[in-house]
Formats: C-alpha cells, structure tokens, sequence
C-alpha cells in the first residue's frame, strides 16, 4: 500500500491529466461542426487567454482576467470556460463558505462583455459563461449559481456541463449541459441529450498532446514526468549516438527559459499574441527542477540554470518520484519544525511563482 | 575426461573457422562470391551464421559511424565500403572459445545494410550484433510479424529450385486459461513436421504466435519422399536468421527478402517522431488484437509490463485501471511514447518529440513478443473524428 502522501501525489497527476482532457473533451465538441462533420469555420479557441472586463465589471472593474478557456464559436458568439472538475465538496453536500465566495466572484467577474475575442474590435455580441464540472459536483454547483441568480443577478447565460468519464465498450468522456442553455439552439439539444467524446481524441490528437491549463498542477511531479520522460533525453540526443552507456549517469545543462519554451511548443501554448498565455509558465518548470534538486537529480548552477543528473531508471518512474518527494517533503518538514529553516542556495530567489490556486 | 582433450581442439576449430571467414570475406569481391566461397566452410558448434538486414532510405550507414560503435572491437578491417570486426566479449566469464567472433558489415546497393555474424553463442549475438543493430539507429533493425514470417517463408520455398522448406521446430508463445478465472501467457517448443503453411495455419487456429521457427531443406525427388539435407535455418521474429551451414539461398534469396520486408516495416514506422510533423501533431499507430484482451483488467498489468519489459526501456504509469495510460523512455536513443489502452482490444502507440524507427518497432516487437500479437497499423486522423 503506498504511502498516503504518495498516493495523493499520483492521485494528482492523475487528476490534472483528466482536467486537461475534460478542457480538450469540451473545446473539441464547441468547435465542431456536426453537419459538416468537420471543425467549425469561424470557430477559434485559446487556453488561459487575457481578457478585459469593462468599467462596469462587478468585481474586477476594467482589468485583465485569465479564463481557463474562451472558445468563439462564431464572430457573434462566445463561451468563457472554466473547469472545476475538483471542487472539493464536503459530505454534507455543503461548499465552504470561502470557496463559494471564490467561485461568486469567478462567475460575475466573466458576466460582463469581455473584450479581448478573435474579433477587429475584441468584441462579440453575446457571450456565454461555461462551467466544466464533474457529475457528481453538478447539482451543488447549480444550487450555487441560482442562488446566485436570486442574490446578485446573472447578465449572462451560465451554463453547467456535467461530465463523467466513462469506460464500457471504450474509454470516453461524457458530457451534457446541466444547467442553462448555450445560444446556438441546434448545439444546445445535442448538449442537452449528452455528448461523447472519445478519449483517444482527449489524449491522442493534436489537441489531445496537451498536458497543461491555465492552473499549474497541483505538484511539481506531473512536470518532473514529463521532462524526465520526453524532454530531458531530447537535450542528450546527440551524445547518445555512442550507445546507450553514454546516456547513463550524464549531466545535462538545461536553462530555464529554453527548457519552458521547448515544453511549451510539444506539451503546452505558445502566445501568438500579446493576449495569449504560454503554457506551462516558466514557474512551473522552475518548479519541476527545484524539485529535481531537492530530491538529487539536479544541482544548480546559476540564477536560470541547472545541471540535471541524467541516468537510466528502470523502476516506475511516478511512484519512484512521487516517493522521493514525499520524502523529502517529511524531511523538509521535519527541518522546519526543529527550528532550522530550509538552507537557501546563493543563487535562489524570492517566490515569484504563480499563485496555485484550486482547479 | 573427454572434455580434456577436446577443449583446445574445439577451440583451435573455431580459430580456424573464424579465420577463414575473415580470408573468405577479404577475397571476396562481392555479396554473391563471398556466399558461394562460404558454402564449403564447416561451421563447427557452438559457432553459428547470423544474418540481419539494416534499413534507412537514402541513408548508408558510414563505416567510421560503425567502427565507433564496435570500439571496443579487437580487430577492424575496412575494404571497398565494407567491414570486418573480430570482437572478443571481456565482461563474460566464458571459455575462450565462446567469446570470440566475427561480424561483417555490408553495405547493399539500395542503400541497406546487411549484418553477416560468425557467432559463438546467441549472448554473443546480443552483446554485439543486436547492440550494434541499435545503437546504430536511425537506422532500423526491423523485427518481423507473424504475417512478415509466413510471407518470407513462404516467398523463400517457392523460390528454392529442386528444394522445399520443411518446419522441424517452432517456439511460440499462447494465451491459456489456467483457471476458470485466469488466463495467462505461455511459451512452448514443439517438434514439428509440417509445411511451412501447414504451421501458420495450425498457428492461426490454436491462437499461436511464433518467436522463431527452424526450418530444414529438403531435396525434392520424383520418387518416394523428399530427402532431408541437414541444411536447417532458424528465422527470429527479432528480425535475424540463425544458420549452421552458410547455405546459398541463405544470401541470395532470403536476405534480399529480409531486405524488403525491412523496408516495408521501415517506411510505416518512420516520420512518426513529433518534431518532424507539421505543427508537431502526433502520428499515433494502433495495435489491433483480435480478441478483448481488455475486458480482463489483470491484462493492463500484463500489457505495461510487456510494454516496461522492452530492453533499454523506462517507464511511468499514470493511469492503469480501468483505462492505461503510460509514458515510455527509451534510454538507448532518447525516443519516447504515451500508450493508451482506451478499447477492449486495441492499444494506442503516440510517438513522441523523439521516435526512431528502431525504437519504435523494438517497442511494438516487445509488446508482440510479451503480451501478444495485433495488427499494426496507423491510427488516422484522430483529429478528424466527430
């Protein structure tokens, strides 16, 4: 039995990995045209794109916010779209008071004409607001957002699509509109009867490659699996036309910036515009790698570099990794609560990383 | 007592065998002399003939890159584009005799490669030719489907003139019910007297697939039965043909053969790796099997241990029930997979940033080999499904 802490950090891979394809699921079945059978003309999409609330935002007047999300269906219509497939609800069926208040502000922050759409003016004429969630959370989440209706008023459509993954004759996710209704009425009644959207799609496809949203993963191992697995080997390449003792036991120098950048352009976005969010963030990786220090696969050696320690394991990778973390996170811990602070190196910074915050 | 006095015997046998293979290979002007001077030359066990065909269009592996490769090699010699190497294995606590061979490196006009091994034993074989093979990638060392080997075998008996090809051995591996509830993978070899049809059709209806089949020559005579010439021949799934007599055919048909069905294998695994398609889109490959090996969960285990199990292979598992979702590494030259099993009988490949050939059919000749046998094919446009 592994240890609950291991657990939880392979539970969180997991469960980012499914968040991720639950996001592609949904942006792949918005952007399709089903008559045609074949991707929607006008339709263009973007993950953790910038937009601008107006001067009459209720919660964040004329700002920039981040959905996880927009989809335009058309140049007339567009969906702000935001996953909370893990909202942690209680066994009375109850969300924490603070967690409510984080989701109010989310839903009436996006009820507002955003700008910021693949549009000349940044405009669309109406827009919709889309809340990804598992079934199982759907009916507190409409609960919350009637209230809601009452309580403050909703200008825009909110829309609920429940989704559950499903695994009988083949692995899918299935989706179906919960609450609200989406402007195009012919989309809208085949959301409304549920969609399956094959999980070869959601993990095989172009779009399926990816493997970051706009919330950073919930630890830095999903990022260290990724580097280790497909990354890191790429940098040894040409040393490895020795053989394979070559790639045992190598030090490979990796730079921030690059390393982000080179995982942004196979596993994440690249911003196409100043709009744009690149993803995974340079913190995210950053993160990865201190980790791979932490836990001594890595040293480093300046500012934006490190030095990884390459080598050949033959152990499963996730749980030999997510072990060495929790290790080191207990050891860590241990540090602190004697009183004698985690040693930092000449060359750290002060945390600058994005805020985690709950998908 | 006996062993006493055979030991420097066998071993200045071997000598001798391996000598004249080098003098054979250094006066023979080309592939077909070279084959018809080693027809008379004993091949005295435990010694044994490997042949292996290399492919990479447009690309003809360099003897230099080659000589790097084998550096640890006792004696190189290069002539008119091809190479000889006599290596010895040091790490191996053999007898003298089972450490030293020769490999000869060919190069063939359409740009292959053929690999031609005076081996003392099958760890010789993969110490040296099978690690040359890959650490010579790009380049691939194809393995062979079981429909690869009717095709070759096939293909070879018709062409054999006054001779047909008699299967005496075949090892193969089977999915069997060890009780009401489980079901595993056994691995038999059977004594055979069969055509070499007559073998796939029993492989086919006992839901067989074979790791490597001897077969034997036999002279076709007008009476009474065909007569056995003690010619046998052993063709491997893992893409090599293991003889004891350096019989013509064995170079003139089957490695043109092996060539072309390296090719084949070549030219569907290539172009698969993410940082050379457009827009670094994957290009997945589907294993199809013909029966739900999925609707049993226990199979995910079996299947990620096969698909771990490759050689050089790491491994990371995020999901493995009811769906397998797994990232792979291959250490020896950098190339790495997702792999899905998200249907009852079907298995989803998806190269990677890197993917070589080589790796890639190492991946799926492990996966044929250890779990079990599908049909390989390219998975299509997933981005166009509704």
């Amino acid at each position: 039995m592994a240890k609950p802490r291991v657990k939880a950090l392979l539970e969180g891979v997991d469960n980012y990995v499914n968040t991720v394809a639950t996001l592609v699921a949904f942006i792949h079945e918005s952007t399709w045209d089903t008559k045609r059978g074949d991707k929607l003309a006008d339709a263009r999409y973007a993950i953790g794109r910038r937009m601008t609330t107006s001067a009459a935002n209720r919660i964040s007047p004329a700002s920039t916010v981040t959905p996880d999300a927009v989809v335009q269906r058309s140049p007339a219509y567009g969906l702000v779209c935001e996953v909370k497939t893990n909202i942690a609800v209680p066994a009375d069926g109850v969300i924490p008071k603070h967690r409510r208040e984080d989701i109010r502000k989310q839903v009436l922050t996006y009820d507002d004409p955003l700008v910021g759409w693949f549009t000349r003016m940044g405009g669309v004429s109406r827009q919709d607001v889309v809340l990804i969630c598992d079934i199982n959370r759907a009916q507190v989440l409409k609960d919350l957002l009637d209230q809601l209706a009452q309580t403050d008023g909703l200008r825009s459509e909110v829309v609920i699509v429940a989704t559950v993954r499903r695994s009988q004759v083949s692995e899918s996710v299935f989706m179906m509109e919960f609450r609200g209704s989406v402007a195009d009425h012919e989309w809208d009644a085949k959301l409304r009867r549920g969609i399956t959207v094959g999980s070869d799609y959601t993990l095989a496809s172009k779009l399926g490659q990816l493997r970051f949203c706009d919330a950073p993963p919930d630890s830095p191992l999903h990022t260290m699996l990724i580097l280790w697995d497909h990354v890191f080997m790429l940098l040894l390449r040409d040393r490895m036309r020795g053989g394979p003792a070559g790639g045992l036991g190598i030090d490979i120098p990796v730079n921030v910036a690059e390393l982000t950048k080179l995982v942004q352009s196979f596993y994440g976005c690249e911003a196409k515009d100043e709009r744009d969010t690149a993803m995974p963030d340079e913190a995210w990786i950053r993160d990865a790698l201190e980790m791979f220090v932490n836990i001594g696969k890595a040293e480093k050696t300046g500012s934006d570099t490190y030095s990884i320690h390459y080598c050949a394991i033959r152990r499963e990778l996730a749980a030999y990794f997510a072990t060495r973390i929790a290790d080191w996170e207990r050891k860590d811990r241990a540090r602190v609560g004697h009183g004698h602070p985690k040693q930092t190196g000449m060359f750290d910074q002060p945390p600058d990383h994005k805020e985690r915050r709950p998908l | 007592m006996g062993s006493l006095s055979e030991g420097p015997c066998r071993v200045s046998t071997t000598a001798r065998t391996l000598s004249d293979f080098a003098t054979i290979w250094e006066s023979a002007q080309n592939l077909e002399q070279f084959a018809w001077m080693l027809r008379n030359v004993s091949i005295p066990r435990p010694l044994a003939l490997y042949m292996c065909p290399l492919f990479q269009s447009g690309y003809v592996v360099s003897m230099p890159e080659v000589a790097d490769v084998v550096r640890k090699a006792a004696a190189v010699q290069v002539k008119e584009g091809r190479m000889l190497a006599k290596l010895e294995l040091t790490s191996h606590s053999l007898p003298p005799e089972r450490k030293t061979g020769v490999v000869v490196v060919w190069p063939q006009p359409s740009g292959s490669v053929l690999l031609i091994g005076l081996c003392p034993t099958q760890v010789w074989y993969r110490q040296v030719m099978s690690r040359l093979a890959e650490r010579s990638s790009p380049v691939a060392k194809p393995s062979l489907t079981q429909q690869a080997m009717w095709d070759l075998l096939s293909q070879l008996d018709a062409r054999l003139s006054g001779m047909r090809l008699r299967v005496r051995a075949t090892s193969s591996r089977r999915w069997i019910r060890t009780s009401s509830r489980r079901r595993g993978i056994a691995a038999r070899v059977d004594w055979e007297d069969l055509s070499v049809e007559e073998a796939f059709h029993e492989a086919a209806s006992e839901r067989k697939w074979y790791n490597s089949i001897e077969v034997e020559l036999l002279r076709k005579v007008s009476v009474g039965p065909d007569v056995p010439t003690g010619i046998t021949s052993r063709v491997h799934r893992l893409g090599f043909v293991q003889a004891y007599t350096a019989f013509p055919e064995l170079f003139s048909q089957l490695a043109p053969l092996m060539t072309s069905i390296a090719r084949e294998r070549y030219m569907s695994l290539t172009g698969r790796s993410r940082m050379t398609t457009p827009e670094h889109a994957p290009r997945p490959l589907l294993i199809k099997f013909d029966e739900p090996y999925f609707r049993d969960k226990k199979n995910n285990a079996r299947l990620i241990a096969a698909a771990s199990g490759t050689h050089g292979f790491g491994h990371a598992v995020i999901h493995a029930n009811p769906h397998v979702h797994m990232l792979l590494t291959d250490y020896t030259d950098g190339s790495s997979y997702e792999l899905f099993v998200l249907e009852e009988s079907s298995v989803l490949v998806v190269p990677q940033i890197e993917a070589s050939p080589s790796s890639l059919d190492r991946l799926l000749a492990g996966i044929a080999v250890r779990f079990a046998e599908g049909a390989v094919a390219d998975a299509g446009n997933i981005d166009g499904k509704a």
